[in-house]
C-alpha cells in the first residue's frame, strides 16, 4: 500500500465520519420541518445544539486534509463544480445561523424554519456534489472538458434524493436515543418511514447504476452494465443493517438504530469505495497521480495520523459530557 | 463596468470581500478566551461571583461572535479551490497541509471544547470546565498560529522550490517559520488583544454612561484599561520593528506603502509623505507634504540609510499605491489614537476619578472609548489591506503571481457568487448587530448563581 492509498482510505473515514455525524444534525433539521409543535422542534434541535458544531468540523478537516493530500484534485474539482460548492457554502451558512440564533431570539418559529430549510439545502448540495463527482468528471491533466452544469443531472439528483431520506432516518436513530415520551415515539415513526423512503433509493440508485454503463466504474465494471459481485455482497450486508435498524425500533430499543445506521453508511462506503479504488475522481484520476510527493505525505500522516487518534477521543468526551436524554430548557 | 465581465477581478473581490469580512470576528474570540481564562482563574481563586458573572456576560459575547466568524469563515478555505484552483494545485502540497493542520489541531479542539465551556456548567466539574475553557483560549491562538503560517508563507515562500509546476518543500521547518512568520504572528496576536480590550473597554465604558450596572462594568473597564497600557505601546513597537523587517524581506511593499519612487544617494535621508498622490505612469506623486529623512530613520532606524524606491522595481513586478499608503497611514493613526486614550485614562484613574461615584462624570473619556472600538476594527482591517495589496502582483511573493493562480472560470459563475456574497453578508451582519444588541441590552444577570457543584463549600465552623 502506498502513502496515497493510505491517504484515500483517511479521506474515505473522514467522510464517512462528516456524512454519518452531520448527517444526524442535518436530519434533525429536516425533521423540524415535519414537526410543527414548537416546543418539540426546541428539544430535537437541542439535542444537537452541543455537538452539531464538531460534526461540522469533519467537513473543514476533510476540505484541509483534501487540500494537503491531493492538491491537484481539490483546485481542480472545486472549481469545476463551482455553482454547487458555491451553493453548500450558501447552505451551510444558512443552517448555521438558523441553529446558532433560534436561542438568542423571540421568534423560535421563524428560525426553526431557517435551520429546516437550511438544512435540507445544505442536504441537496451533498448530493449534487457526490453526485457529480461519482458520475464522473473528465478531465485532462488539469484541465476540466465537462460543462459548468454537469451536475444537473438525473444521477446526481437521485443521490440528492437518497440523502433527504437518509439523513432523517440518522436523526430519527439520534432523536430515539435522546428524547422519551411522544417525542421519542414520533422519532419511531420517522425512522420507519424515512428509513423505508432510504432503503428504497439507495435500491433504486443501484438499480439506475447497474442499467446505465456509463456508471460502471462505480461498481467494479468500468465501462458496462451490471454489478461485481464484491459490491453486491457489501450492499447486501448493508441493506441488512438496514433490516436490524427496523428490529431495534421495533423492540424499542434506544442505542442500537444509531449504531445500524453508522454500519450500514460504513458498508455503504465500502461497496463503492473498494470499486472506485484507486480512482479518486472518476472516470480518470487515480489517487496516485493526484497526491502530494511522498515525503510531504508522510509529513502529513505523522502529524495528522498521529493526532486523529486525540481528536476522536476528545470528541467522544464531548458527547459523553452531553450524553443522556436532552432536557427542555437546559442551558447552563 | 468592465470588471463585471473580468473573472480575476471577481475573484479577487470575492476573496478581499469574504476575508475582511471573516477578520472581524476572530480577532475578539481570540482575545475574548484569553480573558475568559483570566476570569475563570479569578473566580476559582477567589470565589468571588463577580467574576462568575463576569465570565457568564463576556462569554455569551464571545458566542455570537464565534458563531459568525465560523460560518464566514468556512467560505474562506474553500475559495482556495474555487476560485484559486492553480494556486491550490501548485502549492497545495504546503498550504493546503497548513490548513489541514489548521482544521485538525486547532479548530477541531475549539468546535469539541467551545459547548462544554458553554453549556457545560451543569454537566461538568469545575475543574473540568476550566480545563475547557483553556482548550477553547489555547486552540483559537493555535488556529491564529497556522494561519498566519500559510499566509506568512505566502509573503516569503521558503522551505522548497517548484518541479514541474508544483512547489516541493525540501525543508519542512524553515517553510513553516518563513521570514515573515515571528513578527507578522506577534503583530497579529497582540492586534487580536489589543482589540478585544478596546471592545471590552467599550462596552464597559457605554454601561458606565448609561448609568447601568456601574461597579460590575467599571471593573471590566479597568480590566481592558490595563491591558490597553501593556498593549497599545508594546504593538506600536512590534509594529515598527516589523516595518523593518518587511523592508528588508519585500522592499517593493515598502517603498509602495510610502509611495517612494526613487532610491536615495548614500549619505542623503529618504524622505517620509505624510500625505501623497502618486502617479504611476509618470512614476513620481502629483504633490506630497514630505518630512526630510524619517523614511529612512522609520525603515532603517538610521537617518541616511538607504530604502530602495519603486523605481528600482520592474513596473509589472510593483504593488498598487493608493491603498496601501492609506490604509497604513489609517492603521497607524487609530494606533496612536488607542495610546493617547491608554494614556488619558491612567491619568485619571490615578487622580481618584475612576470609582463608582464619579466615573460617570467622565463622559468624554467614556465615549473615546466608544470611537476606539470601531477604530480597532478599522485598523485591523487596514493593517491586512495593507499587508495583502502590498504583496501583489503576486499570490505567493516571487513564486506565483495573481494572474495565473486563478480558475478558468466564467465571469458569470463568479459574479454569481460574488453577489450572493454581498447579500449574505449583508445579512449576516445585519442579526449579527441585531443580536449582539440584544445582548447588550438585556446585559449582565447579577443575581445569577453558578450550579451547586461549582459553590464554594460552606466554610465548616
Amino acid at each position: 500500500m502506498t502513502l496515497a492509498d493510505v491517504w484515500y482510505w483517511i479521506l474515505a473515514l473522514l467522510l464517512w465520519l462528516y456524512v454519518f455525524t452531520d448527517g444526524f444534525d442535518l436530519g434533525v433539521g429536516i425533521l423540524c420541518l415535519v414537526e410543527q409543535n414548537e416546543p418539540r422542534r426546541s428539544v430535537m434541535i437541542e439535542t444537537v445544539e452541543g455537538v452539531w458544531h464538531a460534526n461540522q468540523t469533519w467537513l473543514v478537516m476533510l476540505g484541509g486534509v483534501l487540500f494537503g493530500a491531493f492538491p491537484l484534485v481539490y483546485g481542480t474539482v472545486l472549481a469545476a463544480l463551482y455553482l454547487p460548492a458555491g451553493f453548500l457554502l450558501f447552505a451551510l451558512m444558512t443552517r448555521g445561523m438558523g441553529i446558532e440564533y433560534r436561542p438568542e431570539t423571540d421568534d423560535p418559529r421563524f428560525w426553526s424554519q431557517v435551520f429546516g430549510w437550511g438544512s435540507v439545502a445544505v442536504t441537496v448540495a451533498h448530493g449534487l456534489l457526490l453526485g457529480a463527482i461519482l458520475q464522473g468528471m473528465p478531465f485532462d491533466g488539469l484541465r476540466y472538458l465537462g460543462g459548468p452544469l454537469d451536475w444537473l443531472a438525473p444521477f446526481p439528483i437521485l443521490v440528492a434524493v437518497t440523502l433527504l431520506c437518509l439523513y432523517p432516518m440518522f436523526a430519527a436513530a439520534w432523536l430515539v436515543l435522546k428524547t422519551e415520551g411522544e417525542l421519542q415515539d414520533a422519532a419511531r415513526l420517522w425512522g420507519i418511514r424515512f428509513g423505508s423512503a432510504a432503503v428504497a433509493c439507495l435500491v433504486l440508485l443501484v438499480g439506475y447504476i447497474a442499467l446505465d454503463g456509463s456508471l460502471g466504474h462505480l461498481v467494479g465494471r468500468p465501462g458496462q452494465g451490471g454489478l461485481s459481485p464484491l459490491f453486491v455482497l457489501l450492499l447486501v450486508v448493508a441493506v441488512l443493517n438496514a433490516a436490524l435498524y427496523f428490529r431495534a425500533l421495533g423492540k424499542g430499543w434506544e442505542h442500537r438504530p444509531l449504531m445500524y445506521c453508522a454500519a450500514m453508511l460504513a458498508f455503504v462506503f465500502l461497496a463503492f469505495g473498494l470499486n472506485l479504488f484507486p480512482l479518486i475522481v472518476p472516470p480518470a484520476v487515480t489517487a496516485a497521480s493526484a497526491a502530494a510527493p511522498d515525503d510531504m505525505l508522510r509529513v502529513m500522516l505523522y502529524v495528522i495520523g498521529g493526532l486523529m487518534p486525540v481528536v476522536l477521543f476528545y470528541n467522544a468526551y464531548q458527547y459523553r459530557v452531553f450524553r443522556g436524554k436532552a432536557v427542555p430548557g437546559e442551558e447552563a | 463596468m468592465d470588471f463585471l465581465a473580468d473573472a480575476l477581478l471577481l475573484s479577487r473581490v470575492q476573496f478581499a470581500l469574504t476575508t475582511a469580512f471573516h477578520i472581524l470576528f476572530p480577532p475578539l474570540t481570540i482575545g475574548l478566551a484569553v480573558y475568559l481564562v483570566v476570569l475563570e482563574g479569578l473566580w476559582l481563586r477567589t470565589r468571588d461571583l463577580a467574576y462568575y458573572r463576569q465570565f457568564r456576560f463576556w462569554s455569551g459575547l464571545f458566542a455570537v461572535n464565534f458563531a459568525v466568524g465560523v460560518v464566514s469563515g468556512i467560505p474562506l478555505e474553500f475559495q482556495f479551490g474555487t476560485n484559486w484552483g492553480p494556486f491550490s494545485a501548485t502549492v497545495g502540497n504546503f498550504f493546503g497541509q497548513v490548513l489541514g493542520f489548521e482544521g485538525t489541531m486547532a479548530f477541531m479542539l475549539e468546535s469539541a471544547f467551545l459547548y462544554i465551556m458553554l453549556f457545560g456548567w451543569k454537566r461538568v466539574g469545575p475543574r473540568m470546565h476550566f480545563f475547557a475553557t483553556i482548550m477553547v483560549c489555547f486552540a483559537a491562538s493555535l488556529s491564529a498560529f497556522w494561519i498566519l503560517v500559510a499566509n506568512s508563507w505566502m509573503q516569503t515562500p521558503s522551505g522548497g522550490h517548484i518541479a514541474n509546476g508544483v512547489f516541493v518543500v525540501t525543508d519542512y521547518l524553515a517553510a513553516i517559520f518563513s521570514p515573515d512568520l515571528p513578527l507578522a504572528f506577534s503583530h497579529m496576536y497582540l492586534a487580536c488583544l489589543e482589540l478585544t480590550a478596546f471592545v471590552v473597554g467599550a462596552v464597559s465604558g457605554v454601561y458606565v454612561l448609561w448609568g447601568r450596572h456601574t461597579a460590575f462594568f467599571l471593573r471590566s473597564f479597568k480590566f481592558a484599561a490595563l491591558a490597553a497600557v501593556v498593549l497599545a505601546p508594546l504593538q506600536a513597537l512590534v509594529g515598527d520593528l516589523n516595518g523593518q523587517e518587511i523592508g528588508r524581506i519585500q522592499p517593493a511593499k515598502v517603498a509602495a506603502i510610502e509611495s517612494h519612487w526613487d532610491t536615495n544617494k548614500p549619505g542623503t535621508g529618504a524622505a517620509w509623505h505624510v500625505i501623497a498622490w502618486p502617479d504611476p505612469e509618470a512614476e513620481r506623486n502629483v504633490f506630497a507634504i514630505s518630512i526630510p529623512d524619517v523614511l529612512s530613520l522609520l525603515i532603517t532606524h538610521d537617518p541616511t540609510g538607504i530604502v530602495p524606491g519603486l523605481k528600482d522595481f520592474p513596473k509589472q513586478d510593483r504593488p498598487p499605491i493608493v491603498l496601501p499608503f492609506y490604509s497604513f497611514r489609517l492603521m497607524v493613526g487609530v494606533g496612536t489614537a488607542m495610546i493617547a486614550v491608554m494614556a488619558w485614562t491612567i491619568l485619571l484613574w490615578r487622580g481618584g476619578r475612576l470609582t463608582v461615584e464619579r466615573a460617570g462624570q467622565n463622559r468624554l473619556l467614556f465615549l473615546s472609548w466608544a470611537l476606539m472600538a470601531p477604530g480597532a476594527y478599522v485598523a485591523v482591517i487596514m493593517g491586512w489591506v495593507t499587508r495583502e495589496v502590498g504583496r501583489q502582483p503576486w499570490l505567493a511573493y516571487g513564486l506565483i503571481r495573481t494572474e495565473n493562480g486563478h480558475s478558468a472560470l466564467s465571469a458569470g459563475e463568479v459574479g454569481l457568487s460574488l453577489a450572493g456574497f454581498c447579500v449574505a453578508y449583508t445579512l449576516l451582519f445585519g442579526l449579527f448587530i441585531h443580536f449582539m444588541g440584544k445582548r447588550l441590552r438585556r446585559g449582565p444577570d447579577l443575581d445569577e448563581l453558578p450550579p451547586p457543584a461549582h459553590r464554594p463549600k460552606p466554610a465548616v465552623g
